[in-house]
């Protein structure tokens, strides 16, 4: 139907139901984010950034605001059975994903973690330096760089920060 | 803090990590500096990555159908534009509807993923037209922009006064004939609350019924309910008949205060298409 939803509705899911834990919900997150992205998509102005960035934000935030709906009980009841398996090996993965998948992958785990806390579980600096348990300074200061070094892997991927 | 201590947070920014001080300080800041707002558009873009660094997980063929549906309504109903008093149970998405959604949905978005260039004429209609809605709509958009605004607070309210589960399902409901009233419907089994905002107050003697509705089954009767005097409504019910799962959709009509056990009177929140 469409090349962004073929390129992208993998991606999108994966990251919806990263951060919900429920498949049923993340795909429910998909349509609802691609009807919005249908929407507006005559007002979408490619000189603020690109089409991916704006879909995976939107996907992410409109997970992130689910999961605060659902109170901790029911998440933990929910829990990661119900994640979908990935089909990366059955999809050949486009080269520039690959790229990304790569860069983020490259990450040091210090930086890394603290990155996909903030943005699965769309906790706050000060939260992720309690859940890590490490001064709120060196967390700031690790993800950073972490962003730093993204932003220099992704240089040039089409998607990516200029 | 100086401009090179807020610029080292745009990444964090990007990610909704910054609070507190930190937070204040850098929303501040971006309101009058181009350069860090660049500077968190170019975070967003490495930020995004780290989803799309995710081995992808294949949607069941069901979403792309439920999109393509959802695309055709909105394509038959242009947006913004008061929707005419159809009394409509059942609108069928027209097979010519459906066709045009996929193309131009097609067209829309293949022209934004590419990401540059000049857009097609097409979108350039489909954008000035667009344009001319939101003008001549600028009252309307606003009144609803209004209503979801006391739609959310409601929620939070309802939610903090623990009158249903956060993991209760929700369904959005639309004002009928252009009359800036917007729903919310969160039920979980039989037990059905709904909320709704700028609604007239009912002719004397008639009130707001709520129905649930199963495809293939007769409406199902709730409660009838009163706005207050600013055209809130809430409460809560419980329908007989709500099978579990999400496959139901909800609509308010106008009735007798007594209630009625098949809708008679015009509809006045309706699903969405
Ligand atoms: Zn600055």
């Amino acid at each position: 139907m469409t090349k962004l939803y073929d390129r992208y509705s993998g991606a999108a899911l994966a990251a919806a139901a990263r951060v919900l834990g429920d498949r049923a919900e993340a795909e429910d997150v998909l349509q609802e984010v691609f009807v919005r992205v249908w929407d507006r998509a005559a007002e979408f102005d490619t000189s603020r950034g690109s089409v991916a960035a704006w879909l995976m934000g939107s996907i992410r935030n409109a997970a992130i605001d689910r999961l605060r709906r659902k109170d901790a009980f029911h998440r933990a009841l929910e829990g990661a059975a119900a994640l979908p398996r990935p089909d990366g090996d059955r999809h050949e993965l486009p080269e520039d994903l690959r790229r990304v998948k790569a860069a983020v992958e490259g990450l040091p785990m210090e930086q890394r973690r603290p990155i996909e806390l903030a943005y699965f579980e769309g906790l706050t600096q000060t939260e992720i330096a309690a859940r890590l348990e490490q001064p709120l300074g060196t967390v700031k200061t690790r993800m950073r760089l972490g962003m730093q070094r993204l932003r220099a892997a992704l240089a040039g991927f089409e998607g990516g920060a200029a | 803090m100086t401009h090179e201590e807020l610029r080292g947070l745009c990444g964090l920014h990007a990610l909704g990590a910054l609070d507190g001080e930190d937070r204040a300080a850098l929303e501040a800041h971006l309101a009058d500096c181009a350069e860090c707002r660049r500077e968190v558009a170019a975070n967003a873009e490495a930020a995004a990555g780290v989803a799309l660094a995710l081995a992808p997980a294949a949607p069941s063929p069901e979403v792309r159908l439920r999109l393509q549906d959802a695309v055709a309504a909105r394509t038959a109903v242009a947006p913004l534009v008061p929707r005419g008093s159809t009394p409509a149970w059942a609108v069928p998405a027209a097979a010519a509807a459906a066709l045009l959604a996929g193309v131009w949905f097609g067209a829309k978005l293949e022209d934004a993923s590419t990401g540059r260039g000049p857009l097609s004429a097409e979108v350039e209609k489909v954008r000035g037209d667009n344009r001319k809605l939101r003008e001549a709509n600028v009252d309307l958009g606003l009144r609803l922009a209004e209503a979801r605004a006391k739609l959310d607070a409601m929620e939070a309210e309802a939610l903090a006064e623990k009158k249903f589960m956060p993991g209760a399902a929700m369904g959005e409901l639309a004002g009928v004939g252009g009359a800036a009233a917007l729903g919310r419907v969160f039920w979980q089994g039989e037990e059905v609350h709904i909320m709704a905002a700028n609604l007239p107050a009912p002719p004397e003697g008639r009130g707001y019924q709520v129905w649930a509705l199963v495809e293939g089954m007769a409406p199902m009767p709730g409660a009838v309910f009163m706005p207050d005097r600013e055209g809130l409504l809430k409460g809560a019910q419980r329908i007989e008949g709500v099978p579990a799962g999400r496959g139901v959709k909800f609509a308010v009509t106008l009735e007798p205060v007594a209630g009625v056990k098949a809708p008679t009177g015009p509809m006045v929140l309706e699903p969405p298409k």
